[in-house]
């Protein structure tokens, strides 16, 4: 399936500046992993070291956040979207 | 008239809006979803707002141009010369002074008939609970996690409205909870570990996101203060300003939520600094974003 990513800002500097990258996959997990082949770096924001989604990062399918779904085990379809999102404190 | 007839005739007159607030809210009292009725609800109002920084100072403007009667801010903070990029209260002759008394003063010139009041503090959690009760809403314009999760478990424990705030680089966040449709727990249950999300002094912040958000922070305000219009519970907006689109997320409460889920553990105000892993420091941390 080819799917699209949205990628915010504070991760842009991975993924050369692109908001959105599509890659191939039929699961969210397959995807991010898609994305991570693609933009090397990429996993070590969205993934902690034991290959989990971090608490601090939301990752949603179309507007629905992966653990009210199956996880990165969700299944997905043409057209579908990801969208990566970390917690933002704001700052100084 | 008799004595009982006057003092409620001079409640009715005392309530009425003055000739000078019928003109200066004129463009709000206009409008169906105001009225004579909402503006005075707004003079009654009591919002505390976090922060009096990037975040905390357009809310706090537009809390104080639309008349909200009583508007308390947290903040401890000086100016710096690195705010004036984006904290609107905060000016050049302001550098060096507490930015809670820069606020004040910009508050009160622009609209004299609302009450400031300082809380010239850090938000602990030996104070949070004792600052909030005061207040019927919360406004978010802290700059760091463990305030936010301070901030969110203090106005859920106090029952209030907490209307939330974020931002980083061109992007921002904004969200409010009600106490029992979900909170900051249940969208993020963990802190990120320390260091890893960049600050806004590390990383950088386009200086009108804060409006941006802010003003969406502010209206989401004055939606709960009118009762008019949809909320943003349940549901958080995601401002990408480079590409200028707005996404909704989904957002629910999580019955494992140690705060407001079906068997809470956090029943009181714990050390945030220890639960996001950060050391204290040594001078009060300053709240604003």
């Amino acid at each position: 399936m080819s799917i699209s990513v949205y990628i915010p800002s504070p991760f842009r500097r991975i993924t050369a500046n692109r908001e959105n990258v599509t890659v191939e996959g039929s699961t969210v997990g397959e995807v991010l992993d898609a994305v991570e082949r693609a933009y090397p770096g990429f996993a070590n924001l969205v993934y902690d070291g034991e290959h989990q989604v971090p608490r601090h990062i939301n990752v949603y399918l179309n507007n629905t956040e992966i653990h009210d779904l199956d996880g990165v085990q969700t299944a997905v379809q043409d057209g579908d979207q990801i969208a990566v999102i970390p917690a933002l404190a704001g700052g100084k | 008239m008799s004595n009982e007839a006057q003092q409620v005739a001079g409640q009715q007159v005392s309530e009425a809006l003055t000739p000078d607030e019928v003109m200066r809210y004129s463009r709000h009292i206009i409008m169906p979803q105001v009225g004579p009725q909402g503006q005075r609800k707004l003079r009654k109002a009591k919002v505390l707002v976090i922060g009096a920084g990037g975040l905390g100072g357009p809310v706090a403007l537009y809390l104080a141009l639309a008349g909200v009667g009583k508007i308390g801010l947290v903040e401890f903070d000086v100016v710096d010369l690195s705010n004036l990029q984006r904290q609107i209260l905060h000016q050049t002759a302001d550098v060096g002074r507490p930015k809670i008394v820069s606020a004040k003063e910009k508050l009160e010139a622009y609209n004299p008939n609302v009450e400031v009041v300082m809380h010239h503090t850090p938000i602990t959690s030996d104070n949070a609970m004792e600052m909030i009760a005061d207040y019927d809403i919360v406004v978010n314009g802290a700059d760091n996690f463990a305030t936010r999760y301070l901030v969110n478990d203090a106005a859920y424990l106090s029952g209030k409205t907490l209307v939330d705030g974020a931002i980083l680089l061109f992007d921002g966040q904004a969200t409010v909870y009600e106490p029992g449709q979900g909170c900051y727990r249940c969208l993020y249950p963990d802190p990120p570990p320390p260091g890893l999300v960049p600050s806004c002094a590390e990383a950088g912040v386009l200086g009108a996101i804060t409006g941006l958000v802010g003003s969406i922070q502010a209206t989401e305000v004055f939606k709960k203060i009118l009762g008019v219009g949809n909320p943003l519970v349940n549901r958080l907006l995601l401002v990408d300003a480079l590409t200028m689109e707005f996404r909704t997320m989904k957002t629910r409460r999580d019955p494992n939520c140690p705060l407001c889920g079906d068997n809470p553990t956090v029943t009181e105000l714990i050390d945030y600094d220890m639960f996001c892993g950060s050391a204290p420091l040594e001078m009060p941390v300053a709240t604003t974003a």
